[in-house]
């Protein structure tokens, strides 16, 4: 009994910092060495710690109570002082109110006319929307192509709609948007040299936008190999990555570029993506490339409200597509590209040989 | 700052006397910076009663650490006083709505330390209500002795004469024993364990 009283009384006299150097020093040493008695410290000192705390906050307690009591609160006299305020004034207030509750009504009233309005045309395709005839250079040189080679020419007149298209195999694979040829079996697609070639559909997905189109002449063949990749992978679709695209706005290829804004399209769709990046009428079907030659998806639409919102979709549905094509096509040449470390002039000199314009006939 | 004595009070000599708890510096110390934080508490959805009770919690605060020589200001008195009363408040209604309070943390004026010092404060509040649920276990004499030593700071010879203890050799004796007893039930054999904080 007495060992441990002297035990306690030891380990009390320790926490309270009441040994001399050289006792404390022993204590110490006993202490490393004895886990037991360590830990007996430690609680010790938490239950003194305890008593202490308590009687700290008794003594805070007791002192500002006396002060506390005889003070008046600061805030009820600012409350007072506001209250009174009102009174004097509520006639001013009450008018004041009014205004200020008409005005936000008729805010209201027409904020929500507005977007009514808008709600319909929230989603645009970039269809284009051609209605007079542009006889340009590139219709000439069609001409005096339609009479050197034998092959359909394009017709004498205006088309209905243009989009793009980029190539997917040399020998005359397409991928536009299914809502650019929507309803339509007089298609044509006008290559960089700006020929006229007659094409046909062979595969479509209308939930994601995507109709793949093959040029109908036998012995056609695109110059040169394929620049570029499609790439599925998903961090090549982080956000902030800087993209472009080329596409046909009007008679003459386009270059646009901007960066992905958001992994899902348009009211959180998850076939397709966001970007910022300029876009119009024309450029439906035009290929999403990023800074290493990947082809990240097609442009498929815009948000009519924002301007340079523009949706496109992922290269991944394009793939499931591909992968029901015929035996004449192979995605082996789309695996790899031949840009992917020369500058975007280089690069865009070699792609805009592959992008072409799609034109639909009644 | 309306005392004019107070006013010439650095915060150097603040802090020494509040370490002494000098009177009339902790009712300096209720007239310049009560305000403030009574506000700021009654902006943050708090009643005046809650304002209150948060002041009395900082200035514990700061007085234990004055006491322990452990208060090092980087910034002034009433700064550092305000910013642990916010934490303070900002933890209670953390707990009370059960909800975190990130964006008004954000805006915080954030002092270094600050954060630290609270959540050791609630540990000590949590261990203070520990131990009046096992002051409430161990029984008579014990919870009287104890308290006539710890907390009403008796000497053991008073003691012993209080409780009936023929010397105050025994009464030390009595004392250690009614401790050994606390001390097991408020570390884990009371199925209460220490790691079960309110904070």
């Amino acid at each position: 009994m007495n060992e441990h009283t002297n035990k306690y009384e030891t380990v009390e006299k320790y926490c309270l910092g009441l040994m001399d150097d050289k006792e404390k020093m022993f204590f110490e040493i006993d202490m490393e060495n004895n886990p037991a008695l360590s830990n007996l410290v430690h609680e010790h000192k938490t239950l003194l710690k305890a008593f202490d705390h308590h009687n700290n906050k008794e003594f805070i307690s007791y002192s500002l109570d006396a002060i506390h009591k005889h003070s008046h609160s600061h805030t009820t006299v600012v409350l007072k002082h506001l209250k009174l305020n009102v009174n004097k004034y509520w006639r001013t207030a009450s008018v004041a109110a009014t205004v200020a509750f008409m005005a936000s009504t008729f805010t209201f009233l027409i904020a929500r006319s507005v977007y009514k309005k808008d709600t319909h045309a929230q989603y645009q395709l970039l269809k284009g929307e051609i209605n007079t005839i542009k006889k340009d250079q590139k219709a000439i040189k069609t001409e005096v192509d339609k009479v050197k080679k034998d092959v359909v020419p394009l017709p004498d007149y205006p088309s209905k709609f243009s989009g793009t298209g980029f190539a997917i195999s040399k020998n005359g694979y397409l991928v536009t948007n299914f809502h650019v040829i929507d309803g339509y079996t007089k298609i044509f697609t006008v290559t960089y040299d700006g020929v006229g070639h007659q094409s046909e559909v062979v595969a479509t997905d209308e939930i994601n936008d995507i109709a793949i189109l093959k040029i109908k002449e036998a012995e056609f063949a695109f110059d040169g190999k394929l620049p570029y990749s499609i790439s599925i992978r998903k961090s090549n679709l982080n956000l902030a990555n800087r993209v472009y695209s080329l596409g046909y706005p009007k008679s003459e290829i386009v270059y646009n570029e901007g960066y992905i804004s958001s992994t899902t399209g348009f009211e959180g769709d998850t076939n397709r993506f966001q970007l910022e990046l300029p876009s119009g009428p024309g450029v439906s079907g035009a290929p999403i490339i990023d800074e290493t030659g990947n082809i990240l998806g097609v442009i498929s639409g815009k948000q009519s409200q924002t301007e340079g919102v523009t949706y496109a979709i992922k290269s991944k549905a394009l793939i499931s597509l591909l992968k029901t094509l015929p035996k004449d096509f192979t995605l082996n040449a789309l695996q790899d590209n031949i840009i992917k470390g020369q500058s975007r002039s280089n690069q865009i000199n070699q792609i805009q040989r592959f992008v072409c314009m799609v034109k639909v006939y009644n | 700052m309306r005392d004019n004595s107070a006013q010439l009070l650095s915060d150097e000599q603040l802090i020494r006397s509040l370490a002494l708890g000098e009177s009339s510096t902790i009712s300096h110390i209720y007239k310049s910076c009560y305000p403030t934080i009574e506000k700021m508490v009654f902006k943050m959805n708090g009643s005046l009663d809650d304002a209150y009770d948060t002041f009395q919690d900082a200035v514990t605060i700061l007085y234990e650490k004055a006491k322990a020589d452990e208060l090092n200001l980087t910034c002034k008195f009433s700064t550092y006083i305000t910013a642990v009363a916010k934490h303070i408040w900002l933890k209670k209604l953390t707990k009370k709505k059960n909800q975190s309070f990130s964006i008004l943390h954000e805006n915080m004026e954030d002092l270094i330390g600050v954060d630290q010092d609270v959540d050791l404060f609630f540990e000590f509040e949590n261990n203070v209500s520990k131990l009046t649920s096992c002051f409430q276990q161990i029984g008579e004499p014990c919870k009287g002795v104890l308290t006539a030593f710890y907390i009403t700071n008796k000497s053991m010879q008073d003691i012993a004469e209080e409780f009936g203890y023929t010397n105050a050799e025994n009464a030390k004796t009595q004392k250690y024993k009614c401790l050994n007893r606390l001390r097991k039930l408020f570390f884990n054999e009371n199925g209460v364990t220490q790691n079960e904080r309110a904070y």
